[in-house]
């Protein structure tokens, strides 16, 4: 668009001209629903091919399902009153009607009507849209399931989608009032709509005849009929000429007029070879225009299947080829479009594919009123040249015949190219219409077969569904489910601000008197330290690990040695992945000779057991271990600070709580009252601390004794923010926060935890590749701001040369906070080579300012961790 | 939608399941015997093939057990499927 400046202005034009919606803004006040669906025989189409497929298939004891779209049963084959095609010496229509009498009276047969498959996937997993209130007046539709999503696994599938009728295409062809031939015909027969009071049809093909007949049976006027072919000697055209309805042989349609509505056409008679025009033009006066351009088997489900289709030269229509799964193709989606070649090919595909050897169709008579000829032109010629022509291929997006043959000229040769490029078939029909045309004049243009071009692809789904039914049920609350930990109840009673940890909600922070998070962090964090907090770390992973083989077990998943832990003692473990990067970590508890119990990381660990469970079952299936996913079964408070163990002496006076008999990183079971709990005195923040594990149902309680017993020490519940706070200040990593997984041990500096011992454990080789040894990788540090007030962003670029261009970054910050205990900023950072850049300045620039920094050690507080017996 | 007929539970949906890449790539037993190029291989280096495939399947949200899988990539057609440890059927 030119100037570009104005882009603005046209754009309102533009989407406006574009038919486009509106999003809606609220949502979707209806209900929807899934269901899982089995059966034996599903039938997708209930026309004659699927009914009578439907109801052989139920006699012979498959558990059938026949599902339609439409309103009622019967397919196109309800209004075939064509009086020279007969069954049984009855018109279809009234043959059809008994057979579908007779249907209710089936067992195993059940019938879904308003019902769409709109997609089929591999192993014949299909999903259907059932509409259960749409057709409803509003006061019935209350409190209602709008629709279901059927889950369909069907054994064998037969598809009886029946054709899609498609247009001609010729010059101003989209003109309100020109439409398909058959939607005519279903608007007299089924809704009592006359569409028009001067009809005339364009066809090359006798569909149109039947029409016709069907309008001038009920008084419809019928001007006349414009026929590409040369003749037709069929019983229905013979009914026309005798109806005095005037027909123009080997004529096409070269313009159109009429703005609000059809006026007239102009028809001219076409050369033998129908690539132009001759003669005189004739204008004959009309408001509506029926177009038969013959009929195209609906093969979407047929292809989204997996299975092939093949042209078939002499039916110019795609047909099944080569099926994938337990499925036929039968009526004319199969390519059978008369009836009596429908129920001979039907009753052979149902023997072959449910294996019986008679079937109902075994004595039909079938008499039918022959077609003679057909003549396919998929581009029709006008008097103009093509460029003073409007022949639309794609209706909904105003792809005309025109800009085909452009993408053609621009290079464009793959019919998925062309598609794109023109938009052809792109619209909510999905190429429905005019896709075989699009198909037809690329080929013509391009002077190959239309076999050889292949077609495009069709998708799921094949009507438009809405959001609501492919989500279903899964809406507001259950939308993405969560989980809450058993004292969620006292956090949210007490105000807490609440974090998603994976799909746990966990506690942020606790907000007292208008605090905002800042605030209540530094108060919570300060008073962890000098008094005491209580953290709800229900949501650490905890895997229970019993056998024979348990130790060796942890030797290997590890990276230090497991095999002297004392019964009773606790150990921080790092799990690396194989190519030697940091996975997990966390501590585990010897209970007993053979038996621990593994912390993981609340996001990590359902990620941690299913590896484990990998290992064990296909690496080491000698070894004697067995793993038990406890993550649920305990709740878990964390008492810190250097008053936790007076607040744990109240609440359990029967245990010896002495360094001596209970030393940092070891493990007591004790009571408290009738409930039993696992103590852990591990410490995720330097201070003494305490992990109390309780069976889940009574966290709640044992949360509120710790409260109780604490007040007089002033304990204060902290949430994650705070966590993470007081173990920055000591240096401690949370894996996924400041590792992404490139991050070695060696990396983050915990050279200390890798055992050179070993002979092996996940990832050990990996830790000596040439590139995990590389001196300048990126290494874990701690950085102070020279203006200690000042924090750092998390995520910022760190830099040493500021005047470089382009500047080289050496790292990023992935931890920082204002520390209340030390009062002043700190952060973690992985920086480049930084291991060996102890007190070198650097600088992070942002958007207004460099901020100066110095490269120091992780652990900021209480290195040589004194508070840990405090 | 595959139907995968797990060797412990019988047929399920696959969304029950998990695939967990190439089969039959066994871990060193002795992996500081390796060349950086020989650990590189078992490492990272997978298929990924149009055609007959061996696969990892996992039952996630059943029984939880491995099994193997051999399937074509192709049209997705699952030919065979065999416990962890058993061989693999011939081609």
């Amino acid at each position: 668009m030119w100037p570009s400046s104005f882009w603005k202005k046209y754009e309102f034009f533009i989407r406006h001209s574009a038919g486009l919606g509106k999003s809606p803004t609220s949502s979707d006040p209806d209900i929807y629903d899934h269901r899982n669906v089995h059966c034996d025989v599903l039938v997708v189409g209930a026309g004659i091919s699927g009914i009578l497929a439907a109801k052989n298939a139920a006699k012979n004891n498959f558990k059938t399902l026949l599902v339609d779209e439409k309103n009622e049963l019967g397919g196109s084959t309800i209004f075939e009153n064509n009086e020279f095609n007969k069954i049984d010496n009855k018109t279809p229509s009234e043959w059809l009607k008994q057979e579908i009498k007779e249907l209710k009276n089936i067992k195993n047969l059940e019938i879904k009507t308003r019902t769409s498959v709109a997609a089929y996937h591999q192993y014949n997993y299909l999903l259907a849209r059932e509409n259960l209130t749409d057709h409803l007046e509003a006061k019935d539709k209350t409190n209602k399931i709008r629709q279901r999503l059927l889950k369909i696994r069907a054994k064998k599938v037969i598809l009886a989608t029946g054709a899609l009728e498609r247009p001609l295409i010729f010059n101003n062809n989209d003109r309100p009032g020109i439409m398909l031939s058959s939607a005519i015909k279903k608007y007299s027969e089924f809704y009592g709509v006359a569409c028009g009071s001067k009809n005339i049809f364009f066809t090359n093909n006798d569909s149109a005849y039947e029409s016709a007949i069907s309008l001038y049976n009920k008084g419809i006027n019928v001007e006349a009929i414009i026929d590409i072919r040369e003749q037709s000697e069929s019983k229905i055209v013979k009914k026309v000429k005798e109806a005095g309805i005037k027909i123009y042989w080997s004529h096409s349609i070269v313009d159109t007029t009429g703005y609000k509505r059809l006026n007239s056409i102009s028809i001219m008679k076409l050369s033998n070879d129908g690539t132009s025009v001759t003669g005189s033009k004739i204008s004959i006066s009309c408001d509506c225009l029926g177009v038969a351009g013959g009929w195209t088997p609906a093969v979407h489900l047929y292809t989204q299947s997996g299975s092939k289709l093949k042209f078939d030269e002499e039916k110019k229509v795609f047909l099944p080829n080569q099926n994938t799964s337990e499925q036929i193709s039968v009526g004319s989606c199969g390519g059978d479009f008369k009836i009596d070649e429908i129920i001979k090919n039907l009753n052979q595909k149902l023997k072959d594919t449910l294996n019986i050897k008679e079937t109902d169709l075994d004595n039909i008579k079938v008499e039918i009123d022959q077609e003679n000829s057909k003549r396919n032109i998929w581009l029709l010629p006008s008097d103009k040249p093509l460029g003073k022509t409007k022949p639309f291929v794609d209706y909904q997006n105003d792809a005309t015949a025109k800009d085909i043959k452009l993408a053609l000229r621009e290079g464009f040769r793959s019919i998925e190219h062309v598609k794109r490029y023109t938009t052809t078939g792109m619209g909510t029909d999905q190429g429905k219409l005019g896709n075989m045309h699009a198909l037809g004049i690329i080929a013509d243009t391009a002077g190959v077969k239309m076999g050889e071009l292949g077609t495009t692809t069709f998708r799921p789904p094949y009507t438009p569904l809405t959001f609501g039914t492919i989500v279903g049920r899964n809406v507001g609350k259950f939308f993405d489910i969560f989980r809450r930990t058993p004292m969620n109840d006292w956090h949210v009673q007490n105000k807490a601000e609440f974090e998603n940890v994976g799909q746990w909600k966990r506690a942020w922070y606790y907000p007292i008197n208008g605090e905002n998070m800042h605030q209540a962090v530094q108060r919570e964090s300060k008073a962890a330290r000098e008094s005491a907090g209580i953290l709800d770390a229900s949501t650490l992973g905890k895997i229970d690990i019993q056998g024979s083989d348990a130790s060796e077990f942890l030797n290997r998943v590890y990276t230090n040695a497991w095999s002297k832990l004392a019964i009773g003692k606790c150990r921080y473990g790092l799990m690396l992945n194989e190519d030697g990067m940091v996975y997990d970590d966390g501590v585990t508890t010897r209970l007993g000779e053979n038996h621990y119990i593994m912390t993981t990381t609340t996001g990590g660990a359902a990620n941690v057991l299913g590896k484990l469970e990998d290992y064990l079952q296909t690496e080491w299936p000698e070894l004697d271990v067995y793993l038990t996913y406890v993550t649920d079964h305990y709740a878990t408070a964390s008492l810190c600070g250097p008053n936790s163990k007076k607040i744990l002496k109240k609440i359990i006076s029967d245990l010896d709580l002495s360094d001596e008999n209970f030393p940092h990183m070891s493990f007591k079971e004790a009571n408290i009252g009738h409930i039993q709990c696992r103590i852990m005195r591990i410490s995720f923040t330097g201070e003494h601390s305490y992990e109390i594990n309780v069976q889940a149902s009574y966290g709640k309680d044992l949360w509120e004794k710790c409260m109780e017993a604490g007040k007089e020490f002033n304990i204060t519940p902290y949430g994650t923010e705070t966590m993470h706070l007081l173990r920055a200040e000591k240096g401690f990593i949370i894996v996924g926060q400041d590792t992404d997984g490139t991050m070695t041990p060696i990396d983050l500096q915990m050279d200390w935890i890798v055992s050179k011992k070993k002979y092996d454990f996940i990832g050990k080789r990996s830790l000596y590749r040439s590139d995990t040894m590389r001196e300048d990788r990126k290494q874990l540090v701690g950085l102070l701001t020279d203006d200690p007030n000042i924090v750092l962003e998390e995520g910022a670029q760190i830099v040493s040369e500021l005047n470089q261009s382009p500047v080289e970054m050496l790292g990023h910050v992935t931890s920082s906070y204002f520390s209340p205990n030390l009062k002043k900023s700190i952060a973690l950072a992985v920086v480049r080579g930084g291991k060996d850049m102890m007190g070198k300045k650097l600088f992070v620039p942002m958007e207004n300012k460099n901020i100066n920094v110095t490269v120091a050690n992780p652990v900021f507080y209480d290195e040589k961790n004194e508070r840990l017996n405090a | 939608m595959f139907l995968i007929n797990c060797p412990y539970c019988g047929e399920r949906d696959q969304q029950e399941f998990k695939a967990g890449g190439e089969a039959h790539i066994e871990r060193p037993k002795q992996p500081t015997e390796l060349s950086d190029d020989e650990w590189a291989e078992y490492l990272f280096m997978r298929k990924n093939i149009k055609g007959v495939q061996f696969e990892r399947w996992n039952h996630t949200h059943g029984c939880r057990k491995w099994f193997n899988m051999v399937r074509d990539t192709s049209n997705d057609e699952i030919k065979a499927i065999y416990k962890m440890g058993e061989k693999p059927p011939s081609q």
